[in-house]
């Protein structure tokens, strides 16, 4: 029976989320009004956060006209605002943009440029060691032709896939590791291909860390969190289509230029393709490449990181709730419950007082700048910590809603303060605290999501994978929610189980 | 009585809560055997007084000499000495997450490191002195208040205490459970139990109890037999107290 109904919710679920999108279908998609860079003025422009197109969209911003920027974390969320009609034009490198408009008839390139600009890679103003070992690499890879060779096995529909970059053989790989930091969002420069970020800077970085004798690791992220990444050490280089600015040059070094690119617009033309059938749409995400994939190894991740977090938050959630009571409780405070009790109350205030979002981006960026660590362990330190402040809460509330009786009770047996704890408070107070802990279990679930700010793959990224892939946002982002949806319910199951077990005591 | 062996001295106790004086230089000696009623009118500080005895009040001031060792003394382990006296509450306080039978167990077996088959035996013992062995398996929240407090009597004598602090047992009971728990009380009074027994219940004083302690206005006003005590009050205020109880 009640697997009946947790299934019924499943299907009452899904009809629900095709009933919206079934509605969404129906407007029509108005034709852009953009036709050259002119008709900017008192547009909606879409732009990728901190790329060269939208520093120079930037400078419409505020105009008299009501120019509108909207930044986008991804150049496929932006061109699929575009499609829906949630902006007028994208501005965008222009090799992406041809990468866009070939998979998405109804989109255009306007043939008027917007700028033109270079592309380098960047360094840590700090490392200029390597930076003057790339330029001699770059210097190399131009003269001998393989830079060329590379890029044009990704742009020019005649060379397109016929001169792929491989290693030379017999390389010695003796010294270290190469990180490089990208967005693997912005084709054809870095991409998904079969699960593996590819694309001009992935083979150029290949190349250059093969003249190093270094061996490459990608690093995906999002393109704003790419500078800090260097900048902190988490990563060598930053190689993600990136052009020389002058703001950029305040915080990071660049190399020589590799590649020169134009800034493009893309408008919608109104001739939206033949809309795929939801079987073909369907096949396009979980079958075709072996995307389906992505879903359990982001899962994966999504799991350890609340599992684990979630270990740490009770540890830490019953230590500081103990001090606190403790603190509250006794007549006679010995100064180091004093000052334990001062450090927890400062801790619950600073981590219950700030977003779990920038509690994670500092860890990762500030708290280990210095040092490099795997982002799934920062992430599950920083969602640990912060769990940790809300266990401690629903355990005080837990401990405090225990009569004072039950605790007189034991210590006029003989037990200590700590064995009253342990054998007659917490197992009570546990009790009343579940509910509210079980609540943050889930909450932590669903937070967690966030983690692809540091280059983690979790369920939700693996979605976004997805949906840069094949530029259809229903599908992967659906199938997303409902993963998210039965885990919940399965735990939400497991705790009322528990609750059930424990209440048979209790009456 | 003065032959018996001394168990608690206590000597100018004080007590106050912030700057209100609750209890003021109180003293007196509780010899071993003894089963002392304390009575008095509701506010006079009997409650804080049995309570510091096994310093869940903890007083400002004075000595309290159990078995030879102060309690008010930092160096004594005061959770040693609490298992020797034993306490029971006008509320029970029985844990409702344990059976009876665990409720009895749980301080022999990790206080004194009594084995559970041992723990065990001991609690089906007391459980049929209290008349409840059919019970050891319920949860307290199924049990009657006088049925409760029985078990909190009997979680109390499987610590084996030298003296037992009874807080107003039988005043949060229904009227028709009063007597089972005053049966099981004189019970023990009558196998030599050294009792403390703060009350309402003048019978009980009466009938029961070798001596009865009347505090008013901060302090014991009046300390003699059952007999004295009840026929010939000579503090006033005792005078006019029991008056209005009879």
């Amino acid at each position: 029976m009640k697997k009946k109904r947790y299934l019924l919710c499943i299907a009452v679920m899904m009809l629900f989320i095709l009933g919206i999108t079934g509605c969404g279908k129906k407007d029509e998609v108005q034709v852009s009004e953009v036709t050259c860079v002119d008709d900017l003025e008192g547009k909606n422009i879409g732009v990728q956060i901190g790329t060269t197109g939208d520093i120079y969209a930037s400078d419409y911003e505020g105009d008299e006209a009501g120019t509108k920027i909207t930044r986008f974390n991804k150049g496929t969320d932006a061109v699929q605002a575009l499609k829906q009609g949630k902006v007028d034009c994208v501005i965008i490198d222009e090799q992406p943009a041809v990468a866009f408009t070939n998979k998405n008839s109804e989109l255009s390139i306007l043939e008027e440029e917007f700028a033109i600009e270079e592309y380098a890679i960047c360094v840590a103003k700090d490392n200029q060691e390597l930076t003057a070992n790339i330029n001699e690499a770059l210097a190399t890879l131009k003269e001998n032709g393989t830079l060329a060779s590379i890029i044009s096995n990704y742009i020019g529909d005649d060379t397109k896939g016929k001169s792929p970059y491989q290693s030379p053989e017999g390389i010695v790989r003796e010294n270290g590791t190469l990180t490089m930091a990208t967005n693997v969002a912005f084709p054809p420069y870095e991409y998904y291909e079969n699960g593996v970020a590819t694309g001009i800077d992935v083979d150029m970085a290949r190349a250059v860390a093969d003249q190093l004798g270094m061996e490459l690791v990608v690093s995906d992220m999002e393109f704003d969190s790419i500078i800090i990444a260097v900048q902190s050490g988490k990563a060598d280089v930053g190689v993600a289509g990136m052009t020389v600015t002058e703001d950029r040059l305040k915080n990071i070094d660049f190399t020589e230029s590799y590649t020169t690119a134009k800034q493009v617009i893309i408008v919608n033309n109104g001739n939206a393709s033949n809309e795929l059938s939801l079987k073909e749409k369907f096949h396009q995400t979980f079958i075709e490449q072996g995307r389906w994939k992505y879903i359990p190894q982001g899962l994966l991740n999504t799991l350890i990181i609340t599992i684990c977090a979630g270990m740490i938050g009770i540890i830490l959630g019953f230590i500081l709730a103990i001090i606190r009571v403790a603190h509250d409780r006794n007549e006679e405070k010995s100064t180091l419950l004093k000052v334990l009790n001062g450090i927890a109350k400062v801790y619950l205030t600073v981590f219950r007082g700030t977003p779990v979002m920038v509690q994670v981006l500092i860890m990762y960026y500030v708290v280990f700048a210095a040092v490099k660590v795997n982002p799934l362990f920062a992430a599950i330190l920083a969602f640990g910590l912060n769990s940790g402040a809300y266990v401690a809460e629903a355990v005080r509330a837990g401990i405090m809603s225990i009569e004072i009786g039950q605790f007189e009770a034991g210590r006029s047996l003989g037990f200590t303060y700590g064995q009253t704890m342990i054998y007659i408070i917490l197992p009570q107070a546990v009790k009343n605290a579940l509910p509210a802990m079980c609540n943050e279990f889930i909450a932590l679930l669903k937070e967690s999501s966030i983690v692809g700010y540091i280059g983690l793959m979790d369920l939700t990224k693996a979605g976004d994978i997805i949906r840069s892939n094949t530029y259809e946002a229903m599908i992967p982002l659906c199938s997303v929610a409902v993963v998210y949806l039965i885990i919940v319910m399965i735990l939400t199951a497991g705790v009322s189980r528990l609750e059930r077990r424990l209440k048979k005591d209790a009456r | 009585m003065q032959d018996k062996e001394v168990l608690i001295e206590i000597k100018d106790l004080c007590k106050s809560y912030d700057d209100h004086l609750v209890l003021d230089h109180i003293n007196t000696t509780i010899h071993k055997g003894e089963v002392i009623a304390i009575v008095g009118p509701s506010g006079c500080g009997k409650s804080t007084f049995l309570r510091s005895m096994n310093l869940l009040e903890k007083p400002e001031s004075g000595a309290i000499i159990f078995e030879g060792t102060d309690l008010l003394d930092k160096k004594t382990n005061i959770n040693q000495v609490r298992q020797k006296i034993g306490m029971v509450f006008q509320q029970f306080n029985l844990f409702p997450n344990m059976t009876v039978r665990e409720n009895i167990m749980l301080a022999p077996m990790k206080l004194k490191g009594m084995g559970k088959a041992e723990a065990s035996k001991r609690a089906e013992e007391l459980l049929s002195r209290v008349g409840l062995l059919d019970k050891a398996e319920a949860y307290p929240g199924n049990l009657s208040g006088g049925q409760k407090q029985r078990i909190a009597i009997a979680r109390t004598m499987a610590m084996n205490p030298d003296v037992i602090l009874f807080d107003e047992p039988t005043s949060a009971l229904d009227p028709e459970m009063v007597g089972e728990v005053l049966e099981i009380m004189k019970e023990l009074a009558k196998e030599g139990m050294t009792m403390i027994v703060v009350t309402h219940e003048m019978g009980f004083a009466k009938d029961v109890a070798t001596r009865v302690l009347f505090i008013d206005e901060k302090n014991i006003k009046e300390d003699s037999e059952p007999k004295e005590f009840f026929e010939n009050p000579k503090n006033p205020r005792l005078q006019e107290f029991l008056s209005k109880v009879r």
